[in-house]
């Protein structure tokens, strides 16, 4: 007589399998294990691209988004809501190995920190390249064209204004900055991400 | 014999005043999911903000007004969702007037982490005794009518059952007075997705006590169908619900479950068009 697991065990091996953390894809017959794990990737995905659309749309243009979305879903606990999932999946880019996919996702969070509560503190975030060209294209959906390596701090929501602005460390100096655009502006921001 | 009105409803997902404007007179139901309602400001438990309530308060003065979950959990092994139930306390404490409920037989977290789909149990008698009680547990909560809805499947019945569908959604009617949510798109899904006869699972299923149908339309992926509501309602599904509307005596509700992202796509002059259709299946088949 089959001796059956209990919900405990059968639950806890399902999660496993079904957020790849295991190889335990023998125990749940592989169709259908697939079946349920791409149900899972597919709407971690819709909302992701809906919800974090300058990293979604980065990460696509490289041609990364699936691996990081299912890298995403091996790695965290996940969340209930959206909300909640686009914070921890801005988080966890935020580390991501191409220093231009963990600015924009950085920015992306402040942005979306900016807008959520606009006495939220000025953020300044490293960038490895000029911020402008790079987010207007991501503004329109777009990933950017390559740009020159160079050190630049973007700011959003600077006290002085209701925007973002970005600085590029000169080279003649390592305390001077050479302002070089506050094009984008947080309603045009909000428009596209929000 | 007087002829029955069968209540022609559809889904609600969020305070869209452009969605509710149009689709209120279109329909008797207004069935809403809590977790779609609800904001989740950072750091602190979900909550149903009180312009979203009040938009349900209206809502619920024109129309009736049920409340169907997915966040739930009622099968998790460790306990249901109390994230979930504390927006339901929300709902019900308002308080708004809900008609009956609804919740999916399955889980969709362990121990506490989100599994980001729903699965079902497997029928056994440890589940049946757990879910049992905590539709016992619903019910004397609220006070309100509790309908329990078959997902669809993510495995097929297999070697991990102690009993088949029919026996363990029967076994929680008679043990709990709940009544079946039933879905045909749900049964059509498992029909391809592996070949579970939706006849043979009427033939056993206290029809009787269904008091709901769920209508929906999805899309195949990987040559699976899968249960994603983005699409208008097939016409095998139409004649599905056909014949199962000939066999449920008490069903109260016809509802056309989409999803919120899907309607962007499909637009409100095709959502209209589709609930005008189902209008009429349901007429003919007053």
């Amino acid at each position: 007589m089959r001796t059956h697991e209990t919900l405990a065990v059968r639950q806890r091996r399902l999660l496993a399998a079904v957020k790849g953390r295991e190889d335990d894809a023998a125990r749940f017959a592989k169709p259908e294990l697939a079946l349920l794990r791409e149900t899972l990737l597919w709407w971690r995905r819709l909302g992701i691209t809906q919800s974090c659309r300058f990293t979604a749309t980065l990460l696509s243009a490289r041609g990364r988004f699936e691996a990081a979305v299912e890298a995403f879903v091996r790695d965290t606990p996940g969340a209930d809501s959206i909300e909640t999932q686009r914070d921890l999946f801005l988080a966890y880019a935020a580390d991501d190995d191409d220093p231009l996919c963990a600015a924009v996702a950085v920015t992306e969070a402040a942005l979306i920190e900016r807008l959520q509560y606009p006495d939220a503190p000025p953020r300044a975030i490293a960038w490895p390249c000029d911020p402008g060209p790079v987010l207007a294209a991501l503004l329109h959906g777009k990933g950017p064209v390559d740009s020159p390596n160079h050190a630049f701090t973007l700011t959003v929501g600077p006290p002085s204004g209701g925007g973002l602005e970005w600085c590029r460390e000169s080279p003649r100096t390592t305390k001077l900055y050479d302002r070089t655009g506050d094009e984008i502006t947080l309603d045009e921001v909000e428009r596209i991400a929000i | 014999m007087s002829a029955r009105f069968i209540r022609l409803g559809a889904t609600i997902d969020g305070n869209d005043a452009a969605l509710i404007d149009r689709v209120i007179p279109l329909v008797d139901v207004v069935e809403v999911t809590p977790d779609r309602w609800a904001s989740f400001p950072r750091g602190q438990p979900p909550r149903i903000e009180a312009p979203a309530l009040a938009a349900l308060s209206s809502i619920a003065s024109r129309r009736t007004l049920s409340v169907h979950g997915v966040g739930l959990s009622i099968a998790s092994h460790d306990g249901w969702n109390a994230g979930y139930v504390n927006l339901l306390d929300q709902m019900f404490g308002h308080p708004l007037p809900i008609a009956w409920h609804s919740e999916h037989l399955s889980f969709s977290r362990v121990d506490g982490e989100p599994l980001g789909t729903m699965v079902e149990p497997p029928w056994t008698h440890e589940a049946l005794d757990m879910i049992a009680g905590r539709i016992s547990a619903l019910q004397d909560r609220y006070g309100a009518p509790f309908l329990i809805e078959h997902v669809v499947r993510a495995f097929a019945e297999g070697e991990d059952d102690e009993m088949d569908t029919a026996s363990f959604l029967n076994a929680l009617r008679r043990r709990t007075g709940c009544g079946l949510l039933l879905d045909v798109y749900n049964l059509e899904c498992d029909h391809h997705n592996f070949a579970a006869d939706p006849m043979r699972l009427l033939d056993a299923l206290d029809l009787a006590a269904v008091r709901e149908i769920h209508v929906a339309g999805g899309t195949m992926h990987n040559g699976y169908k899968v249960d994603i509501h983005s699409r208008t309602v097939a016409d095998s599904t139409l004649a599905l619900l056909g014949r199962v509307l000939g066999q449920t005596p008490c069903v109260n509700a016809v509802v056309f479950e989409i999803l919120k992202e899907a309607i962007p796509v499909m637009g409100l002059d095709r959502l209209a068009n589709e609930l005008l259709r189902l209008r009429r299946v349901l007429d003919a088949h007053a």
